[in-house]
């Protein structure tokens, strides 16, 4: 039989005791694998940025050869049809190729489409927001605050549509790299999310010492916007979680509905941080869009914040049902292509938190930059700030 | 390099060594890591701003190293269980790793204290371990891990309890018997 030695001393007494494992590492061996290791990866990343100028001809020479093909085709069909007036035969072989070629030039059609999609898409580099998920993909909504835990930094994990949600929402953390994003720890990367669509709630399992109160007088709001940011555009408005939770002035709550809130987007990069995102700032419920296009001006540099919208750029605003029309004074305002893609992600997800579904721009310096058409209506994008899973 | 790589070797690699060693308790994957804390040591260290010590700085990459592991380990931990079946049960299978021979001749407080770490959060297990195997101070601790010193001395309250209360009623059982 054992002996109770369970109190509290006796645990820290043996923790305290516990043995120095010895170190099998030779240190010449293990700064020599270090050193080979971190020349390995710089070949790699090297590597890597040298792989895309072959994959990049690689694809050009494709889509040349994808255009050249039914133009070949064509020049093949004309010769063909002046040949034809005499022959009934002939005829007969002339028609069936102009289906085949109805048929080509309808891949034709397609493959200027890829092209433009491709175009597209490596226009949407600059951008920083997800037009419209595609088919077989689904947005997975994460949310951080910025290093200094001052505002909340909305994220969206592009995932399959076939994939278990819930799966994407434990294993969010696992796709970010904080650190040298330049933002916090991923405040829910030990907690488990069950999530129903169906009834629109999610229960949340926190781990045992989880307590957003000692994380800053600003812990329990923070806390509840990141859950809002999480869960608001998946239409989910309640959170229930394992046992009650302490929110400082709330007091301790089991189950927590969730509010949108109204926010303009501005820029935040930190300090050595290699990426940009657009951060969440809170205004006034009563500002109008006018006020929320002069609030992007401010920039706040103690927080690494930019504004996105230029000192000088002045609007006119209407609104017209769930659509914004948004016209610039001064067309030539703004000259910088990228200036110009990050306002308009700014101005759209900002539109969107104020509950509009489309944008129209008049007088824009611009009619088409990055992914944007501004000559017609533009649809608020899904999300802020794409995650790519490698 | 080598300069950066001598130094951190030279003032800390002993303690570095045991802190993972504990935080993962094994002694092949905490010679990968501890290969992955230098690595990344030697490549950031420009960007060492000097804000904190370099104890604390080492240490926090350290920390950033080990519950990445375990971030990873939990992943495959739920594709295998779910691969079987296992449900939830594929969480308390218990990992096999042999006892080292420093633990295995220690008595049995002791070892159930070592065994029994697992079932603290990755939190409690690094405050329980730089606070009282490395005799770390709270400030130290709460540098490393981000934290405040309150939240230092809560987590390390929680993290004892939790041993307290598996070690009970193991020593219950052990009783009963």
């Amino acid at each position: 039989m054992k002996k109770f030695g369970d109190n509290e001393e006796n645990i820290e007494e043996s923790l305290k005791n516990m043995p120095t494992v010895k170190d099998h590492l030779d240190k010449d061996q293990l700064f020599q694998r270090i050193s080979s290791e971190v020349n390995k990866r710089k070949l790699v990343s090297r590597k890597k940025r040298f792989a895309f100028v072959p994959i990049f001809s690689a694809v050009a020479a494709i889509g040349l050869l994808l255009l050249l093909v039914p133009l070949l085709i064509n020049e093949t069909m004309v010769q063909d049809d002046s040949k034809s007036s005499s022959d009934h035969a002939m005829d007969t072989n002339v028609a069936d190729e102009s289906a085949e070629y109805r048929e080509e030039s309808g891949s034709a059609a397609e493959n200027d489409k890829h092209q433009e999609e491709l175009a597209l898409m490596d226009q949407k580099s600059a951008s920083n927001v997800i037009p419209e998920s595609k088919n077989h993909e689904t947005i997975v909504h994460g949310a951080v605050t910025d290093s200094q835990g001052q505002y909340i930094i909305p994220l969206s994990l592009v995932a399959s549509d076939t994939a278990d949600k819930s799966q994407y929402y434990n294993e969010f953390g696992d796709y970010l790299d904080e650190e040298n994003w330049g933002l916090s720890h991923y405040m829910f990367s030990e907690a488990d999310f069950q999530l129903n669509e169906t009834s629109q709630q999610v229960h949340i399992d926190l781990p045992e010492d989880f307590s957003p109160v000692g994380r800053g007088s600003a812990g329990p709001s923070l806390f509840e916007d990141l859950l809002a940011a999480m869960f608001v555009p998946i239409q989910v408005d309640s959170v229930s979680f394992n046992e009650s939770i302490s929110l400082g002035q709330i007091g301790k709550v089991e189950e927590l509905h969730l509010q949108p809130g109204k926010n303009i987007y501005k820029s935040y990069q930190a300090v050595d941080a290699d990426k940009e995102f657009l951060v969440q700032v809170p205004i006034d419920e009563q500002a109008d869009f006018e006020t929320a296009l002069s609030e992007m001006k401010i920039d706040e540099e103690m927080y690494h914040v930019t504004g996105t919208v230029p000192e000088s750029a002045d609007f006119s605003v209407h609104e017209n049902g769930s659509e914004l029309h948004i016209e610039f004074a001064d067309p030539n305002m703004l000259s910088a292509e990228q200036a110009l893609i990050t306002m308009i992600d700014a101005i759209l997800m900002t539109a969107k938190s104020f509950g509009y579904n489309e944008v129209a721009f008049s007088n824009a310096p611009q009619s088409k930059t990055g992914p944007y058409d501004l000559s017609s209506p533009v649809q608020v994008p899904e999300g802020a700030n794409p995650i790519i899973p490698e | 390099m080598e300069s950066v790589f001598e130094k951190f070797y030279e003032n800390y690699h002993h303690d570095l060594y045991q802190f993972i060693f504990y935080m993962v308790k094994d002694k092949e994957t905490c010679e990968d890591l501890v290969q992955e804390v230098y690595i990344k040591v030697v490549k950031s260290y420009d960007s060492f701003k000097g804000e904190s010590s370099e104890k604390t700085w080492l240490f926090s990459i350290a920390r950033h190293i080990a519950i990445d592991y375990f971030r990873k380990q939990k992943r495959k931990r739920k594709r295998i269980a779910a691969f079987f079946d296992w449900g939830e049960q594929g969480e308390f299978i218990r990992d096999q790793n042999p006892l080292p021979d420093e633990l295995a001749i220690q008595n049995e407080m002791i070892k159930d204290v070592y065994h029994y770490l697992d079932k603290c959060t990755p939190e409690q297990k690094s405050v329980l371990i730089l606070r009282y195997i490395q005799s770390f101070s709270i400030q130290e601790t709460a540098e490393i891990l981000n934290f405040n010193v309150s939240k230092v001395k809560t987590t390390q309250h929680r993290g004892i309890k939790k041993l307290q209360k598996y070690i009970h009623s193991e020593q219950q059982e052990g009783g009963d018997t």
